[in-house]
């Protein structure tokens, strides 16, 4: 079984600025090629379970981690994190391209930074296959040399999504990420993350129990940094055993 | 109604004079300069050759100066932005603040006395001797020049370059940072998209610093060497702007010339400012550019 | 580079190639120009600076702004220039002590009048409001912002002070170059720490050159002191 899920997460814990955030989060398994989504009032700690699980959460100054993840069987606290990073993609709430680059560059750049790919042929294909896989390729082709800063906010966050793609990750970690763009942009996002599951494994964090419904194969309530339950989509959604759940599910509160 | 009223207050008139004064102090400054200048102008073609030589010495002194003050300036910039120690780096920005702020002659007696000779005997005999088929690098390297000049200006502007650099740098948003780190990248390229990212604000300090450059008297004057010619060698000695007022006022008082070092400083002035003014638009661009970072 | 006993301080400096002398003149002209330039410049700076501080909407005060932010990049060889045609030219009263005074207010003042309205910025944000409500008059409010900022102010002026040491170009034509004569009266040259340095470091003799690197050294230790005071003050402000 440890073989075949993407992670499996044993007694977590994690403190922020002394603050407990994640609060025994354990017997969580996140399967491979599905979309699992973890839901949540704001301040219940997802982004931090998301951060937590590419090692990012150790880049805070004041952050402490204590328990056992496991990444397609290995333990990701005795792995290189930065290694660990290329194979989990990661896309942030807020789009964060590089502003001053191109399009290209955008992608170009991790690309050739990691070295991944030598010649130019070869990372342009990098770079067209990427954004394909993004579904923005047919709206910047013409433009590829353009500024990344004159795009809308909906394309930025698919040129986010398309220049982690291109690293090829196993796994695509996302914070939120339509909570931000316009609604057009938002289902185009979504649209694309189904697409996405086939190849990898989706890991999403969802502003709202609507979100989760519409895209989500499995769904994971955490409430107060602790897991309130998680399981497949209709069970949670549907009929959820505690009454946390079906209180958040039914649009009581966060 | 209210502004009206305040405005006869006791408050108001006790402090007024104090920006009065201020403000026609100023004023006259300017209107003096120009006015004495004015008998210049007519002449400006007799006047203008004569000071080439100095012109010709501040744009090359300056630029040279900005040139190495880039590395010096940005490594320092960067050093204690991201990658020095925390205690380390209190001392380090204070050491900055003290040199930025630290009298010129002791720069100049330095360069003059100290570094002058050292690199006279050591780096330029070196670059002279390797590169010297170069007119920029020939002619035998003397105690005095240019070169030695752009140095120690470069030493003297590094500090206030390296410091509006640093705080433009510090305004990156935090979300750029973990994008980079969330793609497996490293420190090295977080701190080279983030250069990038702030590009327009380097150019600005950096012009900033050229437009204070020009000013700069005492350092250079003691440096440059206040040789009145245009020389093509960065060894040899020169002259610039302010370097030629210091020097040859003394001789000029005399004459009737006097009008035309007026002209010679508004040209001093003008430049300055123009380079000046530059770098706010630069600066200002800079910061919209950051402020509306990640505002789809 | 420096190795004088306690005569440093007081004798002449050496007019011949021998002997070493002193800089006792430079520095007694030194401290009497900085000052003379303080009696000038620090009333004109607080009222400015706390009159763009306290109405800073008003034309005069943003005019007096800019003005400051301008001439503060001047480069300060034109100040003195301009100082030398004015005082000593046009109105023939030659070199003189007053005339340097005058020139360095004119260099320190901009520079002390933005630090004064910035550092009061803070404490009238602060404090301005519960004053007004406890029904103080305008004048009396600004008074204790004033005295609340007093740290911020004082840094502007010893800064001020510390510039006013070290300033040279603003000198160059309104002070002697005979360094010789002690500060009699007001009416007569006097020279200055700076001023020295720079011709004695450009002469050809070494024992004049030396005497430079001695100035430099006093000079240095004096404005690292000022510093260093303004530095205390800084943090002792950060303690409330």
């Amino acid at each position: 079984m440890s073989g075949r899920c993407a992670f499996r997460i044993e007694r977590l814990n994690v403190w922020l600025d002394s603050k407990h955030v994640l609060k025994d989060v354990s017997d969580v398994i996140i399967p491979r090629n599905v979309v699992f989504s973890i839901m949540g009032p704001s301040g219940s700690g997802k982004s931090t379970l998301l951060k937590t699980l590419n090692r990012l959460v150790e880049t805070y100054p004041n952050a402490r981690v204590e328990g056992k993840v496991l990444f397609m069987g290995e333990d990701i606290f005795s792995m290189d994190p930065v290694k660990l990073r290329r194979r989990v993609g990661y896309v942030f709430q807020q789009p964060n391209p590089f502003p001053h680059m191109s399009i290209y560059d955008n992608i170009a750049y991790p690309v050739k930074a990691l070295g991944l790919a030598k010649s130019k042929r070869e990372i342009d294909d990098i770079v067209k296959d990427a954004l394909m896989k993004a579904n923005l390729y047919d709206e910047v082709k013409d433009r590829l040399h353009a500024k990344a800063s004159a795009l809308s906010g909906g394309q930025q966050q698919r040129l986010v999504i398309a220049r982690a793609l291109a690293l090829r990750p196993s796994v695509l970690l996302m914070d939120e990420p339509t909570s931000m763009i316009d609604v057009v942009g938002a289902r185009k996002i979504e649209e694309l993350i189904l697409q996405l599951k086939k190849e990898m494994t989706v890991v999403v964090v969802t502003h709202t129990p609507q979100m989760a419904r519409r895209i989500s194969d499995y769904v994971l309530f955490l409430y107060d940094g602790r897991v309130v339950e998680w399981g497949p989509k209709e069970v949670m959604l549907e009929a959820p055993e505690n009454d946390l759940t079906k209180m958040y599910v039914a649009g009581r509160f966060g | 109604m209210n502004a009206k009223r305040a405005k006869l207050e006791k408050s108001y008139l006790f402090f007024l004079p104090g920006a009065l004064a201020l403000t026609i102090i100023v004023i006259s400054l300017f209107v003096f300069l120009f006015v004495n200048a004015l008998p210049a102008f007519y002449h400006a073609g007799k006047y203008v050759p004569e000071f080439l030589p100095a012109i010709y010495g501040t744009a090359i002194v300056t630029t040279v100066a900005v040139l190495l003050a880039i590395p010096l300036s940005i490594g320092l910039a960067i050093f204690i932005a991201e990658l020095s120690p925390k205690a380390v780096r209190d001392v380090l920005i204070n050491i900055s603040d003290l040199m930025a702020a630290f009298p010129t002659v002791v720069y100049g007696l330095w360069g003059l006395t100290e570094l002058g000779p050292f690199l006279k005997s050591t780096l330029f005999a070196f670059i002279n001797r390797y590169l010297g088929f170069l007119p920029v690098f020939s002619g035998t390297p003397t105690g005095v020049s240019y070169l030695l000049a752009s140095m120690v200006l470069a030493v003297m502007i590094s500090p206030f370059a390296s410091s509006l650099i640093r705080e433009i740098y510090l305004q990156v948003p935090r979300s750029l940072d973990e994008g980079i780190y969330a793609l497996g990248l490293g420190r090295w390229e977080v701190v080279r998209i983030k250069l990038g990212f702030i590009k327009r604000g380097i150019v600005g300090a950096l012009t900033l610093a050229f437009g204070r450059a020009v000013g700069e008297t005492v350092a250079v004057a003691m440096t440059v060497g206040g040789v009145v010619a245009i020389n093509k060698s960065l060894l040899s000695p020169g002259i610039t702007i302010p370097a030629y007022i210091a020097n040859l006022f003394g001789e000029a008082f005399s004459t009737v010339d006097v009008a035309s070092f007026f002209m010679l400083s508004l040209i001093l002035l003008g430049i300055g400012t123009a380079f000046l003014a530059a770098a706010r638009l630069f600066i200002v661009s800079e910061q919209r550019e950051v402020r509306t970072y990640g505002k789809a | 580079m420096i190795e004088q006993g306690a005569k440093f301080f007081t004798a002449p400096p050496p007019t011949t190639d021998l002997g070493l002398g002193g800089i006792g003149t430079v520095l007694q002209g030194s401290l009497v120009l900085v000052a003379t330039a303080l009696a000038f410049a620090a009333p004109i700076s607080v009222l400015a600076g706390a009159f763009i501080a306290f109405y800073p909407n008003s034309f005069t005060a943003r005019l007096a702004r800019q003005l400051a932010e301008v001439v503060v990049e001047f480069p300060t060889i034109v100040i003195g220039l301009s100082v030398f045609g004015l005082f000593i030219v046009d109105l023939h009263w030659g070199l003189s002590a007053l005339t340097g005074a005058i020139a360095l207010a004119v260099v320190i003042m901009p520079y002390m009048t933005i630090q004064i309205s910035e550092a009061l910025r803070v404490p009238r944000a602060m404090f301005e409001e519960s004053l007004y409500a406890l029904g103080m008059s305008r004048l009396r409010t600004m008074l204790f912002v004033m005295s609340a900022g007093r740290r911020g102010l004082l840094t502007g002026l010893l800064i001020g002070m510390a510039k006013g040491f070290g300033e040279t170009a603003a000198l160059l034509f309104t002070v002697t170059t005979s360094f010789n004569l002690f500060f009699t009266s007001f009416n007569r040259p006097v020279s200055a720490i700076p001023v020295l340095i720079y011709f004695y470091g450009l002469s050809p003799y070494e024992n004049w050159r030396e005497v430079a690197w001695g100035a430099a050294f006093v000079l240095t230790v004096l404005v690292l002191a000022l510093f260093s005071i303004v530095r205390v003050l800084a943090r002792g402000g950060m303690s409330r």
